[in-house]
């Protein structure tokens, strides 16, 4: 990694954010955040609050009206091929739809490789390979998924593929937009225990959008809750979840749907 | 023998076939389900588990080429010896349907207040008129702000809840007898979900609407069912009253969907419990108990006898170790 996080300066700092599409009144106002290094940080509210313009907007993928994204301190106003190319590299994203996010008409082993092919130019093809295979292994897919096309494989398969993917480059930041909610919630819980195992080891910076702070609460230590494109409430997840200020929040927390609680299942038969 | 009102719905050793390239898949195995006037039931499982093919295919809304068998009856009508024409007349007049994504209920070209028009016409309810003030109190029933402005708005003006609430709309505009609602909320943030759930509740508590709702999460349908039906792999492997199930489920796929949900009060130090795994490829079952690769509790007779469903006080599983017998 070329990137190196200097002191105190943060990983993504946002100041005074606000971003308008074409006659459109601001989707995003005053936006004031910044993201340290190896933190997990969770953006929530629910849709049309903002939180995926938030994502682009960070990521340089939607013009800003007014106010600064900066990576590493450096302002993305100021970005030259060079700094795209960088950050392109060093934040790789995680999307909502497994399906819609591979490239149909590839093999799977291809579309794990293309990252690689890109950006890893220095290293030869059984290196490539290499690399290919031991990811297949870290999120939890057997080898001969390498040979498959994305529709022969299931959605929590192809979110896997598709965090594998993310992950090759040992990007500095993973940027999940709500990576579970297009899932059955039996396969949301395994993918949520493998992006906090992923980002456990690697010490990945995450950021995570969801409209669940049940999902939030699992994967982050920080949680930033959105509304009307403001931020109305953030802190510490443990902290805005026991105790949540805005109404907003309050609203969310209710809304998740819980089973009453059922005591703990008798081991064995 | 006192005379129980016979149940609205009632599926008898119902089945569901396929015919995929040399492959018979089994999507629906032989259930028995029924669903009284006014209550609401829910269908949990994973995706593939046969959830949607069990509520439509005795509509005939399943694809064209399944082979439907068993007995299927609405009021005492038998749904599949009914003709085509009379079926029709059934969809929509007293079976509504609200599906996942909204389009596929709604016609994108046309006014919201159009599409109301014409199925309360279609089905003789109102004309003219009177049609078009129907369509306008139903849009502000299913919680529709401003519906007199919607009524004319098409659905790409809509956001995606409110486009929910259009298609409920629709569903409901010949006050069927009974909803079925198939992942109704799945695509929608929890906020928007908690208001659709509400309005369902809502039109449950009229006492003239049943509701079968399916869906993945067991979260969704214990906010409104009174009674539960857990699917896999195309059997009902439990059924009983909702608070029965989720307080101390008996079949270990049952507690290992309740276990998944992330919950704002379970530790933190502890990984949420998933379901390993993934739901059986329906043209190779397992042997036995199609759960058994799953399940923590699986022993030899699991692998070779398909267990039946039994019943066992307020409840029914199909499980060779229950986990309270």
């Amino acid at each position: 990694m070329t990137a190196v996080t200097q002191g105190a300066t943060p990983l993504v700092a946002v100041e005074g954010l606000a971003v308008r599409y074409r006659g459109s009144p601001e989707v995003l106002r005053e936006i004031r955040f910044s993201v340290a290094a190896g933190d997990t940080v969770g953006i929530c509210g629910e849709s049309g609050s903002g939180k995926s313009t938030l994502l682009r907007a960070l990521l340089g993928l939607v013009p800003i009206a007014r106010g600064t994204v900066r990576w590493h301190g450096r302002e993305l106003a100021g970005f030259r091929a060079a700094d795209w190319s960088r950050l392109r590299r060093c934040a790789q994203l995680v999307f909502q739809d497994p399906f819609a996010s591979l490239d149909p008409r590839m093999r799977i082993a291809a579309i794990l490789a293309e990252p690689l092919d890109v950006h890893r130019s220095d290293l030869d093809r059984p290196a490539r390979q290499a690399r290919v295979a031991a990811q297949l292994t870290r999120v939890g897919l057997d080898a001969n998924v390498l040979t498959r096309f994305p529709h022969e494989l299931s959605g929590g398969q192809c979110q896997r593929v598709g965090i594998a993917r993310a992950m090759i480059l040992e990007p500095e930041v993973l940027v999940c937009d709500e990576p579970v909610s297009a899932l059955d919630v039996s396969i949301q819980a395994q993918i949520i225990g493998l992006l906090a195992t992923l980002q456990r080891e690697a010490g990945t910076t995450l950021i995570l959008v969801s409209h669940n702070l049940a999902v939030v609460r699992r994967l982050c230590r920080r949680v930033i809750v959105m509304q009307g494109g403001r931020i109305v409430e953030e802190g510490e997840a443990k902290d805005v979840l026991s105790a949540p200020r805005h109404a907003y929040t309050r609203q969310l927390l209710a809304s998740i749907p819980e089973v009453p609680r059922s005591p703990p299942v008798a081991q064995g038969s | 023998m006192p005379s129980i009102p016979a149940p609205l719905l009632e599926l008898r050793r119902f089945f569901v076939r396929f015919r995929a390239g040399g492959d018979s898949i089994e999507a629906v195995a032989g259930v028995t389900l029924t669903v009284a006037r006014g209550e609401c039931i829910g269908i949990v499982g994973e995706s593939g588990a046969g959830k949607s093919q069990l509520l439509l295919a005795p509509f005939r809304l399943a694809a064209s080429r399944a082979e439907v068998g068993g007995e299927a009856m609405l009021a005492g009508q038998d749904l599949l010896a009914l003709e085509e024409r009379a079926l029709d007349r059934i969809r929509g007049a007293h079976v509504g349907f609200v599906f996942q994504d909204p389009m596929s209920t709604l016609t994108p070209h046309r006014t919201i207040g159009a599409q109301l028009v014409e199925v309360l016409e279609h089905h003789g309810r109102a004309r003219g008129a009177s049609a078009r003030a129907s369509a306008q109190a139903l849009l502000a029933r299913a919680g529709i702000d401003a519906p007199a402005r919607r009524i004319g708005q098409y659905p790409h003006e809509l956001s995606g809840g409110q486009r929910q609430r259009v298609a409920i709309a629709l569903a409901l505009a010949c006050e069927p007898e009974l909803l079925i609602a198939d992942e109704p909320t799945t695509a929608l943030d929890v906020t928007v979900q908690a208001g659709i759930l509400a309005m369902l509740d809502g039109e449950k508590h009229t006492g003239r609407l049943a509701i079968a709702l399916v869906s993945h999460d067991f979260g969704v349908v214990s906010r409104l069912a009174q009674r539960v039906y857990v699917m896999y792999a195309g059997r009902i492997v439990e059924q009983g009253p909702t608070d029965v199930l989720t307080r101390s489920p008996a079949h270990p796929y049952t507690a290992a969907l309740l276990a998944c949900i992330p919950r704002m009060d379970d530790p933190l130090e502890m990984p949420l419990e998933a379901i390993p795994g993934q739901p059986p490829d329906p043209r190779a079952l397992p042997t036995g108990c199609a759960f058994h690769p799953r399940c923590p509790r699986a022993d030899e007779r699991c692998r070779t006898e398909v267990p039946v469903l039994a019943p066992g006080g307020a409840r029914a599983v199909a499980c060779h170790h229950p986990l309270r017998s």
